[in-house]
């Protein structure tokens, strides 16, 4: 036995992100309590242009991900790794600059999205600056843990560190495949890839941020912290073993399933729903090890109000992770995607999974850090009533709306016509429903709120332990493993090898995914009659994606027969080539706009500006924000260069010098619009972005009409 | 009494939710046939039920054993479904080494306190899991190596394949059509369905009182594509798609559009305030008796059967 060292365990930067965590996590839940209201009171609330639905909702996603569970993660992460590794972490400067860096990014998030700035995909919506501090505060993060976890005086790496680990190197991965965008300005790039590729790439990443950051992550925070809080031994080792594994190999092969019946190739559809299937029990594992850890236990989950926020937190893991693999098999996802049903799986996650684990982990975590009880048990306790309430009321009546939806328009007449050919039929019907689950967030969020206030009264009371002593044994220098040890520990106690290891587990899936996709030139048959976007198209498609249209309005027609008949022929995957980024959607608050300028649908020039000056005049009932600030808006035709030349890099053919008369095209255009508005006796400046935005709702879904 | 209350609490919270529920389902609303309407209530049902069964677990699972221990002393014995289930659980469920012999599982492992302990894999685990495996692979051979199971491609020309069986089946008992030729103007009673639907749908475009707006004035004797009632059927069934009209045909049923169209005829010469300019030709009706060559009727009418 070695002599015992001496160190301190650093507890302000568990704390400083204990803060970040409460304060961004109530920010979040507010802007999605915000959104949630619009759907109720969609003209009173969404202020243009900075607070209309398509602008917030991204805000509320980022928030809640990056910045509430970000910071969650971070917290339990500062804590539990220093005392795992009996090490103070290696570095208080990169811990500093990585508490720095990320609530600067979140800041960044939080001014740049209701300004429009964004990539248009989903939960990737930051543009390229932002991205690439993400970058860089990654690797501070990653770089520390490493040195420190080479410092360490336990030789064997704790299961809750392979999660960490796994978390490090994938979240890098997704982020930075997922981020390769060409810049045209400060604010503005296109994503690399174009159409289903680029829709494969964000799946997969979208699939994995759920993944990699919203549950491996807080698998690991519920290995160290659920054991500690029961004060029982963990259930099974074998079982930790075989469960992160099989889920690190297996999740990332999950995405497609995010775009079944969509133009995706059918064989990457079919790779994305047998691994979505398959991770049903490797998820599971989690669940059933955090709770059988609770096996004798369970008396104290009575009493104690962490435990109780852990085991919710538990359970909503494994409903979600049984739904999901459920809404990834075709006949359910036909009738879920789309609707309602998605909002209400991810929340069950989100704010079951995810908020319980961070509440249970926050009301356990601050009264030791500052080394007083907590100021009240009842309170707490009434938090935790709140808010499992909060989720019922959140969760069930999402659930009754979304299946309803889709049966309303799935629904024929005897002599075969849609039952509910108005899409806002289907949509006004949904009101009471959002209704209720607007109160289910409010209720969420109040608790947080109690929270807040408790948390706050015993950090007044108590005094930060800011340098916490601990002492251990430093590592012998030699270490040989004992006969018969498990084969696994050889892996635990070497960090790269694990490392590479995970690393290697993970590229699988994406690999023989993503490349044939770009590769073999039969997955996405080209369309001869698919062109590139004019000008003034091109124009109306980034204030369409900076609008973020694409959060109620999908792109992408299934083929199946109640969406043919409403929207027209189903969408193939040679007409997004040059969409850079693509603009599918994933929820259909407002009807599909595939072919929203095609002859089934197709309405007139002044329709489209009355609509969107004032939807509900138009469509009584309607939930759409009025876009009324786009009639006076003028259009940034300077950028016109810029842009043509950056498509014409990603390889959309325009000609070359194009870009010097695009602007003669883009105008001319333009005064073709005004002249079809003006036969209906409604006068436009010349060159303002609702003309723009016009052209290219006409233009959607046109190509394969001609010949 | 506390505990009463709050466990009363939320029973009445979800009683009132589930009321409110049945308030919303007032519209007529089937769903799909088939299996997915109960795969649904059951998905939704476990939800509900492992929330609430969890909640009152936690409050309640030790409560009588803790007071039969205060009681006698000595831990109250398992009932026989208890004991039934723990050999069960020994045996087959988990494996997991009772709690009282725990310590001959654990290991040497201690991180920050944390111990570990070696039980093994639960058995429904392990097989659920390799369950999962050989349906995926199952489901790989059968969609892309023996391709047995349709494409999506496939799966569509089969729905649209029946639905059109439907349709026709269900033309051939209803004999009689109503189309563009064989329309004839409603009567009050229709008209006033026609309001309904028009007040609803129409206004946007053509104005409250049919002044007209982005649409033509529908009020004076001037027509784009004709001003008599099959004109005007074919108009709204079909629409003008070039000019912004949509095809109203899928939205609405034959008779619906007869009253519609009937409807718009009956706001001939109303002269609302703010109309809008005249737009396309005057119209005359065709009559028997008189050749004018003002745009005609261009809809041969079929002699009535």
């Amino acid at each position: 036995m070695q002599a015992l060292e001496k160190f301190q365990y650093d507890n302000k930067i568990a704390r400083n992100f204990a803060y970040a965590t409460i304060i961004w996590g109530i920010v979040g839940m507010l802007v999605g309590l915000w959104v949630a209201l619009e759907l109720v009171f969609p003209k009173t609330l969404n202020v243009q242009p900075f607070f209309s639905f398509g602008r917030l909702r991204p805000l509320h996603t980022n928030a809640i991900i990056f910045a509430f569970v970000g910071n969650g993660i971070f917290t339990g992460y500062y804590y539990s790794i220093q005392r795992l590794l009996k090490a103070r972490m290696a570095s208080d400067l990169l811990s500093r600059i990585h508490f720095w860096g990320w609530q600067f990014i979140i800041l960044a998030a939080a001014l740049t999205l209701p300004m429009g700035m964004t990539s248009g995909k989903e939960y990737a919506e930051l543009e390229w600056p932002i991205d690439i501090a993400i970058t860089i505060i990654w690797v501070v993060f990653g770089w520390n843990m490493f040195a420190t976890i080479l410092k360490r005086r336990v030789r064997h790496l704790y299961v809750a560190i392979w999660f960490y680990i796994a978390t490090f190197i994938t979240v890098a991965v997704l982020h930075i495949v997922n981020s390769l965008e060409l810049p045209v300005s400060w604010f503005r790039s296109y994503s690399w890839y174009a159409g289903v590729q680029d829709a494969l790439v964000q799946w997969w990443y979208g699939h994995n941020a759920v993944a990699f950051f919203l549950t491996t992550p807080y698998l690991g925070l519920m290995y160290y912290f659920l054991p500690k809080a029961a004060n029982r031994p963990v259930y099974s080792y074998k079982l930790s073993i075989i469960h992160f594994w099989s889920l690190i190999f297996l999740y990332i092969w999950a995405g497609p399933h995010h775009l079944l019946y969509s133009a995706l190739p059918n064989w990457a559809q079919s790779l994305g729903i047998v691994f979505s299937f398959m991770l049903l029990f490797p998820s599971w594992g989690g669940m059933i090890n955090g709770l059988l850890t609770l096996r004798g236990a369970w008396d104290k989950v009575r009493e104690d109000v962490v435990l109780k926020f852990m085991v919710v937190a538990v359970t909503a893991y494994g409903m979600a992770t049984f739904e999901g693999p459920m809404l990834s098999l075709k006949t359910v996802n036909a009738i879920s995607h789309f609707t309602d049903w998605t909002i209400a799986h991810v929340h069950v996650g989100g704010l079951g999974w995810n908020g319980m684990l961070t509440f249970g982990m926050l009301y356990w975590l601050i009264p030791r850090l500052f080394k007083t009880p907590l100021y009240s048990k009842k309170l707490a306790n009434a938090h935790f009533w709140v808010a499992t309430l909060g989720i019922i009321f959140y969760a069930v009546p999402l659930y009754i709306a979304g299946f309803t939806q889709a049966a309303m328009w799935n629904q024929f007449t005897p002599d075969g016509r849609l039952a509910y050919p108005q899409f806002v039929e289907t949509v006004t019907y949904l009101k009471p429903f959002y209704a209720t689950r607007a109160f289910g967030g409010s209720l969420f969020l109040f608790g947080a709120l109690m929270m807040m206030y408790n948390l706050f009264m015993t950090v007044r009371k108590g005094k930060l332990v800011a340098n916490e002593d601990a002492e251990a044994p430093a590592l012998e220098k030699i270490y040989t493993g004992h006969t018969g040890e498990h084969w696994h520990r050889r892996i635990e106690r070497k960090p790269i090898p694990l490392l590479m290891l995970s690393l290697i587990v993970i590229l699988i899936g994406g690999i023989i995914e993503i490349v044939p996709t770009f590769l073999i030139k039969s997955n996405v048959p080209t369309i001869a009659s698919v062109k590139p976007y004019t000008p003034l198209e091109l124009q109306g498609r980034d204030i369409y994606r900076r609008e973020g249209c694409y959060t109620c309005h999908s792109q992408m027609i299934r083929p199946f027969r109640s969406e043919t008949e409403r929207y027209g022929e189903y969408s193939k995957a040679g007409e997004f080539v040059y969409d850079h980024p693509f603009q599918w959607g994933s929820k259909r608050t407002g009807p599909d706009l595939a072919r929203e300028g095609s002859l089934k649908i197709k309405k007139s020039d002044t329709w489209q500006f009355n609509h969107l000056d004032d939807p509900q005049a138009v469509t009584p009932g309607s939930l759409m924000p009025s876009y009324s600030f786009l009639l006076d808006a003028e259009l940034d035709t300077a950028s016109t260069v810029a842009k043509i030349r950056a498509m014409r890099k990603l390889g959309v053919p325009y000609a070359k010098g194009y870009e010097n008369t695009a602007n003669k095209d883009l105008t001319a255009q333009a005064d073709l619009i005004r002249a079809n508005l003006l036969k209906d006796s409604v006068r436009v400046k010349p060159n303002v972005e609702v003309l723009a935005l016009i052209a290219y709702l006409q233009r959607l879904g046109t190509d394969i009409e001609k010949k | 009494m506390r505990n009463l209350f709050q466990k009363h609490s939320i029973l009445t919270a979800l009683i009132i939710f589930l009321f409110s529920g049945s308030a919303y389902a007032q519209n007529n609303i089937s769903f799909p046939s088939g299996g997915m309407k109960y795969f649904f209530y059951s998905v939704l049902g476990f939800l509900i039920l492992a929330i609430i069964f969890t909640a009152y677990f936690i409050k309640q699972r030790n409560k009588y054993r803790q007071e039969a221990l205060l009681r006698t002393g000595k831990p109250m014995p398992l009932s026989g479904f208890r004991k039934l289930w723990s050999n069960f659980d020994k045996k087959f469920f988990t494996k997991a080494a009772s709690i009282e012999k725990e310590s001959d599982v654990l290991l040497d492992h201690d991180y920050d306190g944390i111990k570990e302990l070696d039980n093994t894999l639960p058995p429904w685990w392990k097989w659920g899991f390799y369950l999962t495996i050989i349906v995926a692979v199952i489901y790989l051979l059968r969609f892309h190596v023996f391709k047995t199971g349709p494409t999506p491609e496939q799966e569509y020309n089969n729905e649209m394949q029946i639905a059109a069986t439907k349709i026709e089946a269900n033309k051939s008992k209803n004999k009689i059509q109503l189309d563009e030729n064989n329309v004839t103007m409603a009567d009050a009673t229709g008209i006033a369905e026609g309001k309904k639907i028009y007040s609803g749908t129409c206004f946007p475009c053509h104005g409250a009182q049919g002044e007209g707006g982005i649409g033509p004035n529908l009020t004076d004797k001037y027509w784009l594509h004709g001003g008599s009632i099959h004109n005007i059927f074919k108009t709204i069934t079909d629409g003008v798609p070039d000019k912004g009209m949509q095809a109203w045909g899928k939205t609405f049923t034959p008779e619906e559009i007869r009253d519609l169209s009937s409807f718009v005829l009956s706001l001939q010469g109303t002269n609302p305030p703010n109309a809008k300019a005249p737009q396309g030709d005057l119209y005359v009706a065709a009559k028997a008796s008189d050749s004018v060559a003002v745009k005609k009727d261009t809809i041969k009418q079929k002699p009535a059967k």
